[in-house]
This record gives structure tokens, sequence and C-alpha cells, in this order.
């Protein structure tokens, strides 16, 4: 005992997160005489400072003699902010390894985990991405609650081992029972679990707007009255992208993991977010948000779908905070203690009804609003946002024989082969889908024949089109042309793009 | 007996305990600016900062109860001014220490003590 206290300070490896990136953690704990104090020092939040209480409980209650002296237990770097409950196992270690009841841990070895009163391990948030980053810059070992194993252990390279109890560790440690690491986890084969356009009855034009949309990662509005099935089209848009790899199913994960959202059982993310915050969300729920920002609904959707249903209703400033992170993808939030990242490359959804009550322009003319509403409607739409969708589409009302007809609608499997073709074309010609071409690019893989010409002029006039538009309807003819593998954009290609543009500049 | 009369006949009886014990008391009624310990002693080589409390009854919960964290406060800043006025010997300098509460209740003509070891940390 004497030798350890004679060594000063004892470390024991730990890690935080600063947005998706994690550091490590040195949970130095010192045992001096004096008057008897238990001190937590390096930025804690008020979660690491309770750490104190549980550890000191949970000391005593495993049997361990817990010293009536003078303990700092210093979190270092100590400019950082730390925050969670997950110090209190490399704690209450330290201070077993201080106080002489366990030798010295070693230094590739990384411990998070809550502890409950009587020295069961808790799951906490954030896990993956502290693997992640802790294999990175050089740990070899994890210990994590068993509830977060399966988590810790998609960071490859990193030997996660799994405890439910403190004392588990400490066995572990000092070399008796040894805890199996964990194995890498296998993703079950089964990704066929979304919701199928196979359900979708009817509404051929609209099923095209979405297959070109997605084909050329193109931002859409969908917009018709109620019940014709725009959320229920938009539920099914993930079901069409192409699978993730394991690179983006590993960074989706992560995010989710800061936000606490993992599954325990499977958690790894097989499938594409598919995010639909209501209208009602503020902006900090929309980008992230807190002291220490939490991932927001643009990066949960981030490798995936976000939707805004009754897009007219969100409000202004939360559209707004949209806009730099849909151009950069990726949300850069600052706050007093640091800017923080995450990414945010989504496809965005939205829908809408054509005016206030719904029913504008159905047959049925129960719409009962003035022309007046119906614009001061369509006009609460941010400008700037509208400008970052590239297809309006009108969702017509069902007939009811496509309703009753026995036939289903062509199943997501089928869609999604015509588009992972498209995108392969794309990503063979310019590396990244038809919505992110540059200026320069389009001049490049867009160019439009004599006709071609004739019909952009017809249309550029009597529509009326901004020059961004003119560039927007070239991008969505360009993923139509390679949706029918053509080389070239033909005019059939540019009426169909024109017309996604079209509804758009009659009703907005 | 009024409440002055009481608390000392407490303190009187709590020394006796800690004497019985062994250990030897090195300061009564310890007073300085930032506060007060009833009694201070020594055990082995550990020194005890004790606050006794004495009752006749429970209202108003336990004796111990009473020792809030404003007066663990003030014993041990009144602790460390003890400690580093010199009030004690040199052979305080490797001591371990504590704060303990002593409860005493009064219950019919006999004194009932209970020793909480530690009740609470310098912090």
């Amino acid at each position: 005992m004497s030798e350890n206290l004679a060594a000063g300070a004892r470390i024991v490896k730990s890690a935080g997160l600063s947005g998706l990136s994690g550091f490590e953690v040195l949970v130095e704990t010192s045992i001096a005489n004096g008057l008897p104090v238990f001190l937590i020092v390096g930025l804690p939040d008020s979660a690491v400072r309770e750490a104190r209480d549980r550890v000191r409980a949970v000391v005593r209650n495993l049997g361990f003699d817990f010293p009536m002296k003078r303990i700092l237990v210093n979190l270092a770097p100590a400019d950082t902010r730390k925050e969670g409950p997950l110090y209190d196992l490399p704690i209450a270690l330290g201070l077993l390894v201080a106080s002489g009841q366990l030798g010295a841990v070693p230094d590739d070895t990384i411990f998070a985990g809550e502890l409950s009163l009587d020295g069961g391990l808790r799951p906490v948030a954030g896990v993956l991405p502290m693997a992640l980053s802790v294999r990175d810059a050089g740990a070899r070992h994890m210990f994590v609650p068993a509830d977060n194993a399966s988590e810790a252990a998609l960071a490859d390279g990193l030997n996660v081992y799994p405890a439910r109890h403190i004392s588990e560790i400490i066995e572990h440690l000092r070399g008796g029972a040894g805890i199996a690491p964990a194995g890498v986890y296998a993703a079950p084969a089964d990704l066929e679990r979304y919701p199928d356009f196979a359900d979708v009855r009817g509404q051929e034009t609209t099923r095209r707007a979405i297959e070109v949309a997605v084909s050329g990662a193109h931002n859409i509005l969908l917009s018709g009255t109620a019940g014709g099935g725009k959320s229920m089209m938009a539920k099914r848009v993930p079901s069409i992208l192409p699978p993730m790899d394991r690179d983006e199913m590993i960074e989706s994960t992560a995010i989710h993991s800061i936000a606490g959202m993992t599954e325990r059982g499977s958690p790894l993310l097989l499938r594409r977010p598919f995010r639909s915050p209501h209208h009602t969300v503020s902006s900090s729920g929309m980008a992230g948000g807190g002291r220490l920002p939490k991932p927001g609904e643009m990066s949960l959707a981030h490798n995936g779908v976000l939707f805004l249903d009754e897009f007219p209703e969100f409000h202004r400033d939360v559209l707004e905070c949209m806009r730099q992170p849909m151009e950069d993808g990726q949300v850069t939030i600052t706050r007093a203690n640091g800017s923080f990242t995450y990414p945010s490359r989504f496809m965005l959804v939205c829908a809408m009804n054509p005016c206030k009550c719904g029913w504008h322009g159905h047959h049925s003319g129960r719409c009962a609003c003035s022309e007046e509403s119906v614009r001061r409607y369509l006009g609460r739409i941010s400008g700037p946002i509208l400008d970052r969708i590239d297809i309006f589409a009108a969702v017509p009302p069902v007939e009811y024989d496509e309703l009753s007809g026995g036939r289903a609608g062509e199943p997501s499997a089928d869609i999604r082969r015509r588009v992972a073709a498209a995108r392969k074309r794309q990503a063979a010609r310019q590396g990244a889908p038809n919505a992110q071409l540059t200026n320069a690019q389009l001049r490049e893989f867009c160019p439009i024949g004599g006709d071609g010409e004739k019909l952009m002029k017809a249309a550029y006039e009597k529509l009326d089109l901004s020059a961004r538009a003119y560039s927007r309807i070239l991008k969505v003819a360009r993923s139509i042309a390679d949706l029918s593998s053509s080389d070239r954009i033909e005019c059939e290609h540019l009426a169909e793009a024109i017309q996604y543009r079209n509804m758009c500049v009659k009703e907005l | 007996m009024d409440r002055r009369r009481l608390g000392a006949w407490g303190e009187k009886k709590a020394i006796a305990y800690l004497r019985g014990k062994g250990a030897s008391i090195l300061a009564v009624n310890f007073r300085c600016k930032a506060g007060e310990i009833d009694i201070i002693a020594r055990e082995g080589s550990t020194v005890v900062f004790v606050e006794v409390k004495t009752r006749r009854d429970f209202v108003g919960g336990l004796p111990c109860e009473s020792v809030g964290e404003g007066k663990q406060r003030r014993i041990a800043r009144a602790a460390g001014a003890y400690l580093s006025a010199g009030c004690g010997d040199r052979r305080l300098a490797g001591a371990d220490f504590r704060f303990d509460v002593i409860e005493v209740l009064l219950l019919g003509g006999r004194a009932w003590l209970r020793h909480v070891k530690g009740a609470f940390w310098g912090e």
C-alpha cells in the first residue's frame, strides 16, 4: 500500500465526447493525508459530480475500504467539459488502485460505465464514437457495461469486454476469472424491413417523381389534398435508396449512440434512418442542442431521409437554420465551450396541403379557402429552402378504381434496382449524385441539343424561370436521362424535368 | 433541565463514553471564528471531531439529522482552523481525520448513546 501511495496520483483511462469525436480522459486519483474530503475536479457536470456519492456507496458495499483521507480525482484534460455518469466506473477503479486495494491497470485500457449502488453496470450513451476515437488514439482494450458491448464492438480492432458488475472487472484485472471479449457484431442479413412501395396503389406520376428524386438525390416536395398518400409514400423513400455501406452504418450509429438511441440487442443501424419531426419542432431540436449539444433531427437523418410533413407549418427560424447544413452536409453548433459538428447529409422530403383546409383543387369542391388565404398559406414557405428543392410533385387524389383494383404497386426492390443503376452511372461520371453537380460539371455533363435549347428557351420565357431554376431543371433532366440509361439529355427528359418545376411556378 | 444544561450533560456523557473506549480527549468546546467543535478526541492514529446532539424525544427526527450541511461545513472549517492554529501537537501531522456525531438520548432518567462514525466528510 505504501508503495502505491508513494507513487502519488494513480491513473485509470476513460473517454469523453465533443460532438462526434471522442478523446481520452485520464482519471487521476490522489489520496493524501488531511481532512477527509472526496473531490472531483476537471470540469465535471452534475452527473459526474454525483459519481462521488455513487462511488462512495459502491466501494463500501463491495466490502472495500473507503479511505477517510483527502481524495482528489482529476479528470484530464482539465479544460474540456465531462458529461454523464460514465466516469463512475473509472473513478471507482482509480480509488481502489490509489488506495492499494487493486494493482495498477494497463494504460492501453479504457473504462466507461455507470454504477448502480450495488456495483452493477448500467449502459451509457455515446459508447460507439468513444470506442472509435480511443481505438484511433491507440487504446487496445475497453471495458463497458454489457448492454453497450455489442455497440462498442463495432469498432474493429478494439477488444471490448462486457461486464454486468464491477466485481467482474476487478476479478479480471486481478488475473482471476477473465471476461471474454465481445465478438464482432454480425449484422442480420434481412434488410428488407422497410415499408414497401408495393403497398401504394395508383399514384403512378408521384411514384415516378419520387424515383427520379431518389436516383439523383434531389430534394422533393409533395403537394396534395389530405388522404392522397403523401406520408405513406414518403415513409417508403428509404426502401428505394441504395443500402448503406458499413462506414455509413457506423457513422449513423455513432450519431444515434450520442443521442442514446441505439438498440441494445442490435446496435448497428442497418436501415437508412427516416426522421419525421413534428412541425412544432424547435430549431435546437432540428439542428441539435443542449449545453453540450446533442445531435438534432438533421443529424439523426444523416444518410437517410428527413421528412417534413405539413411543411408550411414549420416555424420559419427552424427552416432557416436548415439552409447552411443542407449546403455543407454538416451542422455546426457553437457554444461558449466550443463548437460541435455533426454530419447531416440527408434527402429532404417535404409534404404539404395545397391550402389551409387541405382540399384546394379537389374535385369535391370541399375547399372553403379564399384565393387570398391560399396565397398566404403558400407564402409562408421559406424561399431559401424552396431554392434547395429540385422536384415539386403534385399528389392527386386516388381514383376509386385504382384503390379497389387488385393490382398492387411495383415493389420497392424493383425500383431500387433502377435507382442503383442510375446512381452508378452518376458515380462513374462525376463521383457524386446529380443534385450535387457544380456549374462547371453541369456544362460538361448536361449538354442539350438544338431541340432541347428551343424547349428550354420557351419554358424559360413562358414560365418566368430564374437562372437557378434553369440549372435545377438541367440536373433533374440529367437524373431522368440516367434512369433511362441515356448519355444524352433528350427532349423528353427535359420536358419531364420542366414539368416538375412547372407545378411549383403555378402554385408558389 | 434547560436546553443549555441538557447539552452540557450530553457532552459529559459523550466524553465519558469516548474515554471508556480508550480515546484521549484533546479539546472540548473548541471555538474559533469559523465555528465550534464539541469534542476533539484521538483514537489511536485517528483524530476525531465529534458533534454531540442531546435530545429528550424524537420530535423533529433523529438527533443526527439536525447536523445539516451548513453545520457540517462549519465543523469542517473549524477543524481546519484547529489543525492549522497549532492547537494540536506535531504528532497530528500524519494522522487520519474523521467527523463523528454522537447522539445522546435522555429517556427515563438514563442516557442512551449512538455513535455515528464518519458521519460526514469535510467537503
